[in-house]
């Protein structure tokens, strides 16, 4: 056995690769990094990383069974390592369970759609130490997460209302780099937008906060049900885990009129984390102007080069952000993206 | 002999291992392996020698052990030190 490794990037070998995967009931999604196995020039077996997420592994049935896999995770796991990292993740199919557990990845938690597992045995439960420091013991204690691509007055107000009607808030940021609004950034205006409310911890990010941005599909087939998909490995991972280590009983989700995707996830939501003894509490979108005020409003808003309307839907934190000079940047950012860019 | 890099050395393949190596204050060392119950004290004790024998005494040790015979281990571990270093 002697077959070569070769990155996968934007060449004559895209198309091959791509038809690989469809052979193999997945569906090709961007990556950082995609490799490629090779038995004399075609294609055997692909895996593909993008941060410390190890996706799209196939091996052709053929040259099953001869360790194949094993080569490709333990290429990826040897770039996250490298890297700086010590845990990888893989989001795949269900039945996939009895393979990655022999490879030595644990599993996190299962839904009828997806499997999340880890790499390390004690991953989550170290994370779960580091949380149970902000542990508050008192009996109303919600909590609120938020992606913040930027924060506005909406995501304030929010806040303050589960501050007011609770003794304590924690509120976890998404981590990932496909916001406009780099996440050290946005973890900054969160906290200087917070600052007044005495009652509220902030979380950073953490891989346990699965991104709808970053979640992978590509092992889904039913598309449309994505967001319902999404919703209930996110909410599991919250019920099952975080939510215990900080004796949460609510958690605030705004309504989104204008997005099906939102409604369509809040509504799992409630039914997921409802079954879990945890209340999900709908709030309905602050409105500025007969406006809902909504991150996305905000950075069309600049794009189209009105600042003081975007400024409308901001406090005062996230507005002088926007005048320093990084804020400048990101501003000319957004100006030149296109209007399907969303993020 | 002092670590100040990230070094991984290895395969998670059948009869081999990977050892990932970090700078770290004190010496911690996670052992993880398909033949834990039976060997696990005894890949630490061999990883423990040859730590000692290279003079590490600050690192983040991660060893993923997939049944890998007492040599390999002495040698993935040599490896990654010197690579560490």
């Amino acid at each position: 056995m002697n077959y070569s490794k070769e990155e996968i990037v934007t060449n004559n070998k895209m198309k091959e690769y791509k038809e690989f995967l469809e052979k193999h009931e997945l569906t090709y999604e961007e990556t950082d990094y995609a490799l490629g196995l090779y038995d004399n020039n075609k294609l055997i077996g692909c895996c593909s990383l993008t941060g410390n997420c190890i996706k799209l592994l196939a091996i052709d049935e053929t040259y099953q069974g001869q360790g194949l896999t094993n080569t490709l995770v333990g290429h990826m796991l040897k770039k996250v390592y490298m890297s700086g990292r010590m845990n990888a993740f893989i989001f795949t199919k269900p039945e996939k369970e009895f393979e990655f557990n022999k490879l030595g990845f644990y599993t996190i938690v299962k839904t009828d759609d997806v499997l999340f597992l880890e790499k390390r045995s004690e991953g989550i439960s170290s994370y779960l130490k580091t949380l149970e420091k902000y542990r508050v013991e008192k009996e109303k204690t919600a909590s609120i997460v938020m992606n913040l691509n930027p924060f506005t007055l909406g995501h304030k107000s929010l806040i303050e209302k589960a501050s007011k009607e609770n003794n304590h808030v924690h509120v976890f940021i998404v981590k990932e780099d496909k916001s406009v609004f780099p996440y050290n950034i946005r973890l900054e205006l969160l906290k200087k937008g917070t600052e007044e409310f005495d009652n509220v911890t902030i979380h950073e990010g953490s891989d346990y906060i699965v991104s709808s941005a970053t979640f992978p599909t590509y092992f889904i087939k039913s598309k449309d049900e994505i967001p319902k998909i999404y919703a209930r490995i996110d909410a599991l991972v919250f019920a099952k885990y975080i939510s215990k280590a900080l004796n949460i009983s609510k958690r605030y989700v705004g309504s989104e009129p204008l997005s099906k995707t939102t409604n369509m996830y809040n509504n799992t939501l409630k039914e997921v984390l409802g079954e879990e003894g945890i209340e999900v509490i709908q709030i309905e979108r602050s409105e500025s102007k007969g406006r809902v005020i909504s991150a996305s409003y905000v950075r069309n808003y600049i794009r189209e080069g009105r600042l003081e309307d975007a400024f409308n839907l901001l406090p005062e934190t996230t507005i002088d952000f926007l005048k320093s000079d990084t804020g400048k940047e990101i501003i000319k950012k957004i100006e030149v993206m296109s209007e399907n860019q969303r993020h | 002999m002092k670590i100040t890099k990230t070094a991984v050395v290895g395969n998670v393949e059948s009869n081999d291992l990977m050892i990932i190596v970090n700078p770290g204050e004190g010496l911690t060392l996670n052992i993880e392996s398909s033949v834990y119950e039976q060997f696990g004290s005894s890949i630490e004790a061999i990883i423990r020698e040859e730590l000692a024998n290279a003079e590490v005494s600050d690192a983040h040790i991660q060893v993923e052990d997939k049944g890998a015979f007492d040599f390999t281990i002495r040698a993935r571990v040599k490896t990654a030190i010197r690579r560490a270093q």
